[in-house]
């Protein structure tokens, strides 16, 4: 096999593959490169079993072949050379790199050793583009939980039909729910998990892209762009029944501007608990009042206009999770939907266009 | 590998597709635990339509090289130092399956950490392959805490994981992990086994493997160690300490005492006293006229046909005890050499 590429894309490709190779494995065939050239270019792999990204250099070759090379050498080899293409060669399991008058040999292993990357049918697969896949990724992944006991919620939920795509997530604290209302004709409706590393990893790849192909398999999911793939396996579910959680009759809203809310929130909780991060809301007609009282640091009180009909309450929440809410909704106001003091409050843009359809459920804290 | 019956429970198992997701392989040291560990792997990701695991496919490959990414090992390491220690088990167990590890001496154990990163790899659908598999060496090793987070992906893994515990000592677990689990026990391997398995995996050409065979009372760890040098050493030095036991000079013995102790770590020495009892038990079954040929052949060959006359002469029960007294005492920390002067004068019966 022999193929000549562009210096510079095989560069700019060999650099997003080396980010997918871990650092330090139990599996010694991760931390090489599966290389695999073809007709019309040829296809650089790297895994770390969570995430696989696949990416293509065109370049004219003769020959067919695959290898598995060091990723760490080649990426600094390919670094290092100056010129504009670079004659890649392999025979048995050692690869030649040729660019001027350098002149690199590597040695590899057999393909076959490498990982396969997920090759399975796909149920299902729709194209959607990176904006509004970035927008969908940014307003679920931060209520993601950590929390290894409970495997499903480790994942954002995807939920696809005809009528849309819904992404969910929590951890038990808060839940972020999107609805994107768009036609996707030959749509198979699935529910599947995906770790939030394939998403922020996607969301990265897809910036700048035209469009990005969704496929979803029994145990995989992979993201097709123009000359890169990304892979991952999906996580084990039952996702847990979310829409109970959702509460339908919370009639007491508060209406706020999102940006006072946010930036008050951020200066009150300078002084909240380091552990529990506790604000208390307290809300009043036409205003809604911040507190924070730490008995060892000090307390905080700040007013923000609002709009609120019903009888005054206090209501307890975490600082962070209220600003981490604040930052993903997409409009100037928002909607707070109170119940009792102790019960789930709805958060909503006050006026949403478009095809997104955002919620947020945050659980109060009992004020201390 | 010998265990023919565990062997046709676990096809037939995995035939009707009711192999229980999470197992226990108990059983003393040497008897193929954790070969079958593997073994299950390769059933379970075999890529033949039948006869699995058929030991060609890339899969099958894969699980004998341990570097199938639906394989995941976890072997006790030093705490902390998982980052590490893992990796470089993993590899050295690559080259010899046996291999223990060098931690000098660092205390080991399988954390909380180590169960967390287990959780979160069975929470994803297998890689390449249709189960994932976790294989846990020396799962009494786990801490208590490890124990406790393991319970609820014990008590129901997810569908496409399968768990595997091994160990020698499975009384050392907690009780809700033992419930949890369907418990295999592995019993001595015959010595044909032990032999086959060296002359079809190790190329020990026939005789020695049955000598090995015979030695190795059907542990296979310990027919393996057979074949290493250092081994053939401390062999060789159990035969010759018996002889001087027989032969029961004071000076002598104390002289050995002393150079055992200096030439060999406490690990050694605890071989070397395994060893001895190796010998002093076909003494025995000479004594009860059950010993083969073979066995009579060989314990003459190691500690000359005068000696192992002299030693069917002996209360042999008394001398295993007194071995065994030593070795306790030995992992209680006791003084290499006090231990060892202790023992063959003990055995000598040169108390004065």
């Amino acid at each position: 096999m022999k193929i000549i590429v562009q210096l510079g894309e095989l560069s700019k490709k060999m650099n997003a593959i080396s980010s997918v190779v871990p650092g330090k494995t139990t599996m010694p065939i991760l931390s090489t490169v599966l290389v695999v050239a073809d007709k019309d270019g040829i296809t650089f792999s790297a895994t770390d079993l969570d995430i696989s990204v696949t990416s293509k250099v065109k370049g004219k070759a003769d020959g067919k072949g695959t290898l598995a090379v060091p990723a760490k050498k080649l990426a600094e080899i390919v670094k290092s050379l100056s010129g504009d293409s670079v004659t890649i060669e392999a025979s048995g399991e050692k690869m030649t790199l040729t660019c001027g008058k350098s002149r690199f040999v590597l040695n590899g292993r057999s393909a076959e050793d490498f990982p396969k990357l997920p090759k399975q049918e796909s149920k299902t697969s729709f194209s959607i583009d990176p904006e509004t896949l970035a927008k969908l990724i940014r307003k679920t992944i931060y209520a993601v939980s950590t929390d290894l006991t409970r495997p499903a919620l480790c994942g954002v939920l995807w939920e696809i039909s005809r009528a849309g795509i819904s992404m969910v997530s929590t951890d038990g604290h808060r839940l972020s729910k999107v609805d994107l209302a768009r036609e996707f004709s030959d749509v198979e409706s699935v529910q599947v998990i995906i770790p939030p590393k394939a998403l922020s990893t996607l969301k990265a790849y897809a910036e700048g892209e035209k469009e990005v192909r969704v496929s979803i398999a029994e145990n995989s999911v992979s993201f097709d762009m123009e000359d890169t793939a990304i892979y991952s396996r999906l996580l084990e579910g039952p996702f847990p029944a979310y829409q109970k959680v959702i509460p339908a009759a919370n009639e007491k809203e508060l209406i706020v501007g999102r940006e006072a809310l946010a930036e008050a929130t951020k200066r009150v909780s300078i002084l909240a608990d380091t552990l529990t991060h506790q604000v208390v809301f307290s809300t009043g007609k036409d205003k809604l009042t911040l507190h924070v009282n730490t008995q060892e640091i000090g307390e905080a009180k700040e007013e923000v206009t609002a709009k609120f009909t019903a009888d005054p309450m206090d209501i307890g929440y975490n600082a962070s999770y209220v600003m981490d809410v604040l930052k993903t909704i997409d409009a100037d106001e928002i909607s707070l939907k109170l119940d009792r003091s102790d019960n789930a409050g709805l958060v909503e843009p006050v006026s949403e266009a478009g095809e997104l359809k955002h919620l947020c459920i945050l659980m109060p804290l009992r004020i201390s | 590998m010998g265990q023919q019956r565990i062997e046709q429970m676990v096809r037939d198992l995995l035939l009707e597709d009711t192999l229980p997701q999470s197992l226990l392989l108990t059983g003393p040291e040497g008897t193929g635990k954790a070969l079958f560990a593997v073994d299950i792997a390769a059933r379970l990701n075999c890529e033949a339509e039948k006869d699995r695991p058929d030991g060609t496919c890339p899969a099958c490959r894969k699980v004998g090289r341990l570097e199938h990414p639906d394989l995941h090992l976890v072997f006790p390491v030093p705490s902390g130092d998982w980052e590490k220690s893992m990796p470089t088990i993993i590899e050295s167990r690559r080259e010899d399956f046996y291999a223990r590890g060098e931690f000098g001496g660092r205390a080991q154990s399988i954390g909380i950490g180590s169960i967390r990163k287990v959780i979160e790899t069975v929470s994803k659908h297998p890689f390449e392959g249709r189960r994932t598999v976790v294989i846990i060496f020396d799962a009494h090793l786990m801490t208590v805490e490890a124990q406790n987070a393991f319970l609820k992906v014990l008590e129901e893994p997810p569908p496409s994981a399968v768990l595997v515990l091994v160990t020698e000592f499975p009384d050392k677990l907690l009780d809700t992990v033992l419930s949890r689990c369907q418990h295999i026990r592995f019993d001595y391997l015959g010595r044909e086994a032990v032999g086959s398995f060296l002359e079809t995996f190790y190329s020990v050409e026939g005789k020695e493997a049955k000598r090995i065979s015979i030695l190795s009372e059907g542990n296979l760890r310990r027919g393996i160690r057979f074949l290493d040098e250092g081994f053939a050493r401390i062999r060789a030095d159990a035969a010759s300490l018996l002889r001087v036991v027989f032969v029961g000079k004071g000076r002598d013995l104390l002289g050995e005492s002393e150079r055992i102790a200096r030439e060999y770590n406490r690990d050694e020495v605890r071989t070397l006293i395994d060893e001895m009892a190796v010998l002093a038990r076909i003494l025995m079954r000479q004594q009860a006229l059950v010993a083969s040929m073979e066995e009579k052949k060989l314990l003459e060959e190691m500690i000359g046909s005068k000696m192992a006359a002299a030693g069917l002469k002996r209360d042999l029960t008394a001398d295993l005890g007194k071995m065994d007294g030593a070795l306790k005492s030995m992992s209680k920390n006791a003084d290499l050499e006090l231990t060892l002067s202790h023992l063959l004068l003990d055995l000598a019966g040169k108390w004065y």
